[in-house]
């Protein structure tokens, strides 16, 4: 009997342990992105993002004084200062160095290193060296390849990279309030308008109502790649073009079966009694919507809401094909982040801002909007 | 203020007839009560009333006014629903003022009548609370400040106490009747429960299978039953009933009942050659006498202290083995084989004990048992 009161069946871990998972399975990777966007692109290349918190061994690649410094001691000609204030590489122990490439711990500090041409090398922890040589020296200064113990440092650099640069390569900022102009319109007028639909499709008697829940059941299917050539020859045939008003639209259009959908299941779901209780008090079917039906489908609301805007908010296709035009000034977060992947492929430190200023947004909505996902505003009103 | 006309009201969904010939007159001030098995058409009744069922033929009048097209918000009338439909995203103040100000009076004015009702209904502390923090006779008490609020010509009620525990709803059942009598609103209200039906009511309405069975008061209803179902269905146990011969004696009317011979007062031209069906109220049954009557063994005796219910089988060949189908199962407590008295007395019966039962002449209701409706 290991069901009965008081006894969690096993299967409750199962269910317990696989959450953990998932949770940690989408939560690792935005962690990840979040702690890169505040490195810089010599730490991201040196260690994993796990290690940020912790000091770290890093290897420097740095140079000597050139020649304007040499002086002459006796025979020698001599090179002093200390290396890590000439690179301005802050206040460091160094734990190993080298000259060679090859080689990047080779000495010792304190060591006296022999190298090419008779010169030889002594670098002192602190970061003081002394370079000698017989002849006079030429060129740039030495490299010296210096590993040292680096504590953990956190920049925003990127991120005022990412959004104030002018560059409108890289700057994420126009497309950002492009973004936003985008999605908010686009998220209110489905709303606005599948809820009066969702209203009569679930409380007013009229012919035909059962064939229209069907055809919007019918079109969630239908695939938007689908509408998007002959939508957008619609879009300039009427005059739209490609604009906001377009994506606006397209994103309305391809939104609708869905919120009608959700909405119209929500609403049938409301009590019964309410409804007409509010058409013996003489309420008009308008105000039964506005003053019943619509506060107490605001679970439902919000969670349409939620979905359209990430869907909005993520979306690249549709406004690739109804609002990005050859000028770019409209362009979007997508579409940006698209871009740098081109030509800033290899900074992963811009990639990771890039892609954490583009999910923040997402975020902030479903933290504000989750708690209207779970809570029941129906409690309290039947028995 | 108003009187309420069925006048020949039919209700069907495609082929099924849920309500025949529907007439009815409830006076002025009259609490009428529709009463009825699950099913027997009580509430959409109610429903084509408040006008949230069109009716598929006939009309209906409130006041005189034929309201039968008329939309629920212009018949003037107000609903208590049987689960309350409170708005739960509203104050009880909100909730109660909800149809004046679908009216469009003034704020003013709704307040003065909400907070009038409130105090009525003794609500005047929760008036800013939401429903889901009242108990449930305060809800209640809310839906009914929602229809009091209104004076409207007419209350309509659905079963609004099935939802309240016994206690409660005992207390509830007269605040409702004294409420009606104060304010002389005529109110329709449907029930299943034949007891809050006698108690409540001036006038009831009994239903099944959507015909009016029988239309009184409950003196009426319990004293006359029009027929078996009615019989059956009014009172606490309800009828017993048994088959049993009809003879002519002496230009008088007889059955017998075990051994016992029963005068009828029924003429005899009007009663069926050979048997009839015969009725008598569990109440009227005479228990323990020393002569007379029939002698019968005691099944179950159920005992509410001075009042005991007393189980006994029918005497052997006077059972009806169709009755299980025209009482319907309302009264699950029996079978057709069972019949039951009701004594209050201070004299202790136990289980097989034998005791002599006498009918009462004049007590015996006789029905037809082709028709099922009571012959006098």
């Amino acid at each position: 009997m290991d069901n009965i009161a008081g006894h969690k069946s096993s299967l409750t871990w199962a269910v317990h342990i696989s959450v953990a998972l998932l949770v940690l399975l989408w939560l690792l990777p935005t962690l990840g992105l979040l702690v890169s966007s505040f490195r810089t692109a010599d730490q991201i290349a040196g260690s994993g993002w796990w290690a940020a918190p912790f000091p770290q061994e890093e290897s420097l690649q740095l140079r000597t004084a050139g020649p304007d410094e040499m002086t002459q001691d006796g025979d020698l000609y001599v090179i002093e200062g200390n290396l890590l204030e000439q690179n301005g590489a802050g206040d460091l122990d160094i734990s190993a160095w080298g000259t060679s490439a090859r080689d990047v711990s080779a000495y010792a500090p304190g060591k006296t290193a022999e190298m090419r041409g008779g010169e030889t090398m002594t670098l002192e922890e602190d970061g003081t060296y002394r370079l000698t040589s017989a002849e006079a020296f030429e060129g740039r200064g030495e490299r010296v390849f210096v590993s040292a113990t680096v504590p953990p440092e956190f920049t925003l650099d990127n991120y005022e990279r990412i959004l104030f640069s002018d560059d409108s390569r890289e700057g994420m900022a126009k497309a950002f309030f492009n973004t936003l102009t985008v999605t908010i319109p686009a998220t209110i007028i489905p709303i606005l308008i599948a809820a009066f639909a969702a209203y009569a499709l679930a409380w007013m008697d009229f012919p035909g109502r059962a064939l229209l829940v069907a055809a919007v059941v019918a079109l969630l299917v239908v695939p938007l790649q689908l509408a998007l050539i002959p939508l957008l020859r619609l879009h300039l045939s009427i005059g739209i073009g490609k604009g906001y008003m377009g994506v606006w639209l397209a994103h309305t259009a391809f939104g609708m079966p869905l919120a009608v959908y959700l909405l119209r299941n929500y609403m049938v779901g409301l009590p019964k009694d309410i409804i007409e209780n509010a058409k013996v008090d003489g309420a008009t079917d308008f105000q039964i919507f506005t003053r019943i039906v619509l506060p107490l489908s605001f679970p439902a609301l919000a969670s349409f809401a939620i979905f359209q805007f990430l869907w909005t908010w993520n979306d690249l296709l549709v406004a690739l094909v109804f609002l990005i035009d050859a000028s770019g000034q409209t362009t979007v977060m997508t579409r940006q982040i698209v871009e740098l992947l081109g030509t800033r492929g290899g900074n992963w430190e811009i990639l990771a801002t890039a892609a954490f200023v583009s999910i923040s947004v997402p975020l902030v909505v479903f933290f504000a909007m989750q708690r209207y996902l779970v809570r029941g505003l129906l409690a309290g009103s039947v028995k | 203020m108003a009187t309420i006309d069925f006048d020949n009201v039919q209700k069907s969904y495609g082929e099924v007839h849920a309500i025949r010939d529907f007439t009815l007159h409830v006076e002025d001030g009259d609490f009428c009560v529709f009463v009825g098995p699950s099913g027997c058409g009580k509430s959409t009744a109610l429903k084509m009333l408040a006008g949230l069922e069109a009716t598929s033929a006939g009309s209906i009048s409130i006041g005189g006014r034929d309201v039968t097209e008329l939309g629920p918000g212009k018949r003037d009338i107000a609903m208590v629903f049987q689960n309350y439909a409170l708005y739960p995203h509203m104050s009880v103040r909100s909730n109660i003022g909800f149809g004046l100000k679908m009216r469009g009076q003034d704020k003013a004015d709704i307040n003065r009548r909400v907070e009038a009702a409130a105090e009525t209904l003794e609500l005047t502390s929760y008036l800013d609370r939401r429903p889901r923090a009242l108990s449930g006779g305060q809800r209640q008490r809310v839906a009914l400040g929602r229809a009091i609020v209104r004076e409207p010509s007419a209350f309509l009620m659905d079963e609004p106490l099935s939802n309240l525990d016994a206690k409660l709803r005992v207390q509830t059942r007269s605040e409702i009747v004294n409420l009606q009598k104060r304010l002389g609103v005529t109110t329709i209200y449907v029930t299943h429960d034949q007891v809050e039906a006698l108690t409540m009511a001036s006038k009831i309405v009994v239903m099944r299978g959507g015909v009016i069975q029988q239309i009184g008061s409950p003196d009426t209803l319990f004293a006359e039953p029009a027929n078996i179902f009615v019989a059956g269905f009014i009172g606490s146990p309800g009828m017993n009933f048994f088959r049993g011969p009809v003879e002519i004696e002496n230009g008088r009317a007889q059955t017998r009942f075990g051994e016992q011979v029963v005068p009828l007062s029924v003429s005899p031209d009007r009663l069926p050659r050979g048997e009839a069906i015969f009725g008598i109220r569990p109440e009227h049954l005479k228990i323990g006498g020393e002569t007379g009557g029939t002698p019968v063994s005691l099944g179950l005796v159920e005992s509410l202290g001075t009042e005991k219910i007393l189980h006994f089988p029918t005497p052997e060949g006077q059972a009806i083995h169709s009755l299980q189908k025209v009482i319907g199962s309302d009264d699950a407590a029996r079978d057709s084989t069972t019949m039951l008295a009701r004594v209050i007395d201070d004299r202790r019966y136990s289980d097989g004990e034998h005791v002599r039962v006498a009918l009462p002449e004049g007590k015996v209701h006789v029905f037809d048992p082709e028709t099922q409706k009571a012959l006098s």
